[in-house]
């Protein structure tokens, strides 16, 4: 009875402690919960606590960032239990994939292993099985940059005042640390866009669906992604994905080059969509991944190709141009020469 | 040879095997006691200022916050000995602790650190060492005057010079550089490395009145205990440090500063308090294999015999260091005397301090740092003479007879050279047959001739060989016999997952002729264990378990005593199998249970002696023990991406005699895993104008992972014995060695598939591109 009574009186002081610290923080030590049923209540609840509200699924990426005080939000909403996310089934125009598929999922669908093997193999090369087994197509879409500037956990006693996080912040990677920041299209924030579903998706020329207070819309891919960041609204939650046919005759390729064999996020990647008739190039779009704040297509890489042949010759040029605008930092000129390799062989595979 | 042992030399099931696999292991997070506070420390977010105020009263009055500790009321103290203080007024490396916080919740101590209002005035800060050299430059300590360590009240090292570097000649280096054909030179930069154990470090400090109990995840319960008493200024029998369950230091789970700190908080608030590390606090708030910056030369007939070898070693110590130039006196030994027997060798090394992360041990002690650029150059001596780089090796490498030290003599005098046992007769059928197992004959195609091309893949072959100085410390052990006949051995060395709890029980088990099953190990337990270093050096096995062997030989000597009068013939007739004592080539016998019922007390008791007791009996000379080793790698580099793969390694391994071989084959794969990322993949990414470690998680700091070694097959393990003149059995320590060589032979095989060598820092792609770029151009 007194070892009760003395950990009660613990029990009673953590709760003023935490209530203490929500005053003087002026908001909540631990985020309000919630658990949507649908996603128009999801949406509400969005619309409802303005920016300061974050939609979970996976956590895979959030409770990181949260780990690391980058994000204090002061409510969560999860939609993980929302019906009718989860799913791969194919239609008229193509494939459409739940919001809530895991990343295991797509990796296991037959139909995508058949007739998007690019998709597959991209999801096959994400993180680790347990990771894989709980983050979502759509965490994986909007996660966050891995920027080490960016991320590091104050209890380490340091953060830094990045850019990405105030506009009075400036990128520290520009004269530090850049072995894994951006070669192309950096301005602001230098880091990548980390998401390897974002690469093969557009690639393959991808629609995401969403929903918001004004009902919905649906975003090509390639208008998506921002340098810094996304453009879903604070109240806007991705509810699926589109995918085109693809002919089987059109040739994809994926490469992903990275340390270790496992786990890590792509150091360079490249997804290439070759469409050829009678040899010779009828349509061509070649995404690199992990060099640029989007997923970075390559344009000039493609003009060289249309109407001609897949020889040396031209896939040399191809790859020369695909990296042509690269303005590498003072440490991540290796990913010039890298991105060059893979697009080469991608296309050549 | 094994056949002759009923418990020993065989792969038995590990003691700690059921309870870690399904999850009933205790580990240090997982105590909870009644009451119990948690602690989280305030970091420095730069790496060199002064506190010029430091306000915690808001974190003091946040309820559930029990104690805040600051350099304002701590003892003014030097932990481990090292230049900062257990909490300072000046901080020496971002990250570096400023404050203390015990509360009711892990969360309410985090929440409380960002309570407390500090101002700084920064001060410059240094962090290359070439740069920290320089007269002008700014001081990593300003108060200690110089950047170039040169010792304290606290650390006296005798045989430093008084500029701060520590030297070790043999010969006559001048004499052995004009006898030479070719002389060849080369500088290299050894990468940092984190020990990444699997758990990161954590304690739990409980008072009982004036005695304390420290459960501590350290390798080095001892040091632990030291350190405790120093800093808190009582008796060392009232404290008692425990660390079972411990989990793999590989060097770095030494004593930390945050053990004193939760037993100055526990004692304040007269509650428990447990102070375990985040990973990011792993890193940034702990000890590490620091950068050394090797200047290496080498004289060599044509014939391939070595005349001369100079080194020179900077050492980048970071902020502080916990091994005052314990690891160099190491590499000194390596770089001057220690993988082959030269007649003329001159090394030098110097500490010097800067505002990084400080210096700890790890795995290898400065043999993977020396080794790693004298075997690349020894490669570059072999293709000047246009020789085999095995069969160079097999030339010169180290033999029984061979001149060997200890590290200690190195520092602290007087240096005189012993000789190394006839176990080091292994070293050339270690090459030999690691060779035979490689195929090096057929792969090996001459220098510049890749082993294999494939399009823009190109597959080399490399060797090197490795050493490491082990059974240095005395320990004692005692053996408690239990009424029903089994066994207890108490031992003050620690089960970290390497496997000393079930090898130590084999070795009882032998020497007492009962069952594995019927020996229970009581470990690292300072308050019942008799005093042992703990698990450093690879000495668990020489040291410690051969006290428990001989305390066990103890127990033996008792029950041949009691049992002589019952069995009436002398005592020399007798001996212990099966569980009974018998009459030798008889059915005579009693059963040690019945012995042990009857008697109420047999309890054996030995020490271990010190290193230099064992002497040659032809020439007088202390005899060594030294592990040697060899790797051979194959490599596989992708030279548009600069991207290396470990095809195969075959790694050969003289461990005296191998107690439990499927054990010795994890330690084998243990350091080879750890050379692999070491050179590979892991990388400090340490920010050049704030000097902080940007990757201090495990996605940014690339360890390697299972796929990243070659699969069951192409990882080859060559297990030498020869037994030595120490250690139970005739084993020795080796796992150290185990790490050694690899990195050299990665390198030697890279520079086989491509033509370029690689010498400053990783073997990353982005390296490798910018080396054979640099080597295009010219």
């Amino acid at each position: 009875v007194t070892e009760l009574t003395y950990q009660q009186i613990d029990v009673e002081e953590i709760e003023i402690a935490l209530s203490w610290l929500s005053g003087y923080r002026d908001r909540p030590v631990h985020p309000e919960y919630h658990d949507a049923r649908t996603i128009n209540e999801a949406v509400s609840l969005l619309d409802r606590y303005g920016e300061e509200a974050k939609i979970i699924a996976g956590g895979i990426d959030l409770v990181g960032l949260m780990k690391n005080k980058v994000l204090m939000p002061r409510a969560l909403i999860n939609i993980k239990n929302i019906p009718h996310m989860k799913y791969v089934v194919e239609n008229d125009i193509g494939m459409a994939i739940g919001a809530l598929t895991l990343i295991n999922d797509i990796e296991r669908s037959a139909l995508i292993r058949d007739k998007y093997p690019i998709l597959f193999k991209a999801a096959h090369s994400i993180a680790s099985p347990q990771i894989r087994n709980m983050a979502t197509i759509g965490g994986n879409l909007c996660q966050d940059v891995r920027c080490w500037y960016y991320r590091m956990s104050p209890i380490t006693g340091i953060s830094f005042n990045c850019r990405r996080k105030r506009e009075s912040g400036i990128c520290h990677a520009i004269n530090g640390e850049n072995q894994h920041h951006a070669i192309i299209g950096g301005t602001k924030c230098f880091a990548v866009c980390p998401s390897d579903m974002a690469t093969v998706l557009l690639a393959l020329d991808a629609r995401i669906n969403t929903v918001n207070t004004g009902g919905g819309r649906a975003i090509p891919i390639d208008e998506f992604y921002t340098a810094s960041g996304n453009i879903l609204e604070p109240s806007e939650v991705i509810t699926s994905i589109q995918v085109p046919k693809v002919s089987s005759e059109v040739k994809q390729r994926f490469l992903k080059f990275r340390l270790r064999r496992t786990i890590d996020f792509a150091i360079t990647s490249v997804a290439a969509v070759i469409t050829l008739n009678n040899n010779i190039v009828s349509n061509a779009r070649i995404v690199l991944g992990g060099v640029s704040p989007e997923p970075y297509r390559a344009v000039k890489a493609e003009k060289i190709l249309l109407g001609k042949p897949i020889k040396d010759s031209v896939v040399a040029k191809a790859a020369k141009a695909s990296v042509s605008d690269a303005l590498p930092l003072s440490k991540n000129g290796y990913k010039v020469l890298i991105a060059e390799a893979l697009v080469r062989r991608a296309l050549l595979g | 040879m094994t056949e002759q042992f009923s418990v020993v030399g065989k792969s038995v099931v590990r003691k700690d095997a059921v309870e870690k696999v399904k999850g009933t292991a205790r580990y240090i997070p997982d105590i909870q006691l009644p009451g119990m506070l948690h602690a989280k420390f305030l970091r420095s977010p730069h790496a060199h200022a002064k506190i010029k105020s430091i306000d915690t009263s808001k974190a003091e009055a946040l309820p559930g916050i029990k104690c805040v500790l600051t350099y304002q009321n701590v003892p003014k103290l030097h932990p481990l000995r090292k230049l900062e203080y257990l909490l300072d007024e000046t901080v020496h490396h971002p990250g570096e602790e400023i404050a203390a916080v015990a509360a009711l919740t892990a969360e309410i101590a985090e929440e409380a650190l960002r309570l407390i209002e500090v101002e700084y005035e920064v001060l410059p800060a240094i962090f290359d060492v070439e740069e920290a050299m320089k007269p002008s430059a700014p001081l990593a300590h300003q108060e200690y005057g110089t950047n170039i360590y040169k010792g304290t009240e606290l650390v006296r090292i005798p045989r430093l010079d008084s500029d701060g570097w520590l030297r070790l000649e043999v010969g006559d280096i001048d004499k052995g550089f004009t006898e030479a054909d070719y002389i060849l030179d080369g500088s290299y930069v050894t990468p940092m490395q984190y020990n990444c154990s699997p758990m990161p470090r954590g304690v739990v400090c409980d008072w009982s009145g004036d005695k304390l109990t420290c459960w501590a995840d350290t390798q080095l319960p001892l040091y632990t205990l030291r350190d405790l008493v120093n800093n808190l200024g009582i008796p060392q029998s009232n404290i008692r440090v425990i660390s079972n369950y411990a989990v793999g230091g590989y060097g770095g789970k030494m004593p930390e500063k945050t053990a004193t700190l939760a037993a100055i908080m526990a004692k304040r608030t007269g509650r428990p308090v447990r102070a375990v590390f985040s990973r990011a606090e792993d890193f940034i708030g702990t000890h590490h294999r620091i950068s050394y910056h090797n200047y290496n030369k080498v004289g060599v007939k044509k014939d391939g015999t070595i005349t001369a070898m100079y080194s020179k070693i900077i050492a980048n110590w970071g902020s502080d260091s916990a091994v005052q130039y314990i690891c160099q006196g190491t590499a000194l030994l390596d770089a001057g005397n220690m993988l082959y027997e030269w007649q003329n060798s001159k090394s030098e090394t110097c500490g010097v301090m800067t505002n990084i992360l400080g210096y700890g041990p790890m795995n290898g002690f400065g043999d993977p740092e020396a080794m790693y650029s004298v075997e690349r150059l020894i490669d570059e001596a072999a293709e000047k003479i246009n020789m085999d780089p095995l069969e160079f090796r097999l030339k010169n490498c180290m033999r029984h007879g061979d001149k060997a030290m200890t590290y200690e003599q190195v520092l602290f005098g007087p240096i005189e050279w012993g000789i190394l046992g006839t176990d080091l007769d292994s070293f050339p059928e270690m090459i030999q047959k690691s060779a035979e197992a490689a195929q090096w004959k057929k792969k090996w195609k001459g220098w510049r001739m890749p082993m294999a091309i494939n399009g823009h893949k190109k597959q080399g072959i490399g060797v090197a060989i490795g050493m490491h100085h082990t059974s240095i410390w005395p320990a004692s052990a005692i053996v408690k016999m239990n009424q029903d006949g089994t066994a207890n051995v108490l031992s003050g060395a620690v089960e970290i997952g390497q496997g000393y709890g079930t090898a130590v029980a084999q070795v009882v088990a032998e020497t007492l002729g009962i069952r594995y099953e019927d020996v229970t190990p009581i470990l690292a337990d300072t308050g019942v264990a008799p005093t042992s270093i703990g698990n450093v050096a690879s000495s668990g096995t020489s040291s410690a378990m051969n006290a428990a062997k001989l305390a066990a030989e103890d127990v033996k000597r008792q029950l041949f005593e009691l049992a002589a009068p019952k069995l009436k013939v002398p005592v020399a007739k007798l001996e212990a199998k099966d569980g009974c004592i018998r009459v030798k080539g008889t059915n005579n016998k009693i059963p040690i249970a019945d012995i042990c019922l009857s008697s109420w007390q047999i309890t054996g008791t030995a020490n271990s002696p010190l290193y230099d007791t064992i002497k040659d009996e032809k020439t007088g000379q202390v005899i060594h023990a030294y592990a040697a080793a060899v790797t051979i790698a194959e490599v596989e580099v992708d030279t548009e991406t600069g991207k290396v793969d470990v095809l195969r390694i075959t790694s050969g391994h003289d461990c005296g005699r191998a107690i439990n071989p499927v054990i010795v084959e994890n330690q084998i794969d243990l350091g080879l895993t750890m050379a692999n990322g070491w050179v590979r993949t892991e990388e400090y990414i340490i920010d050049s104008k704030t000097g902080v470690l940007m990757n201090p998680n495990l996605l940014d700091y690339k360890l390697t992972t299972f796929l990243d070694m070659p699969k069951n097959d192409d990882l080859r393990r060559i297990i030498v014995e020869k037994p030595c003149a120490w250690g139970p059995f005739g084993a020795k320590g080796f796992s150290e060695t185990a790490m050694t060589a690899l990195a050299p032979a990665i390198a030697n095989a890279i520079y086989n598939a491509i033509g370029v060598r690689i010498y400053d820092g990783s073997l990353s792609p982005s390296n490798i591109l910018k080396a054979m770029e640099k080597a295009n151009r010219r």
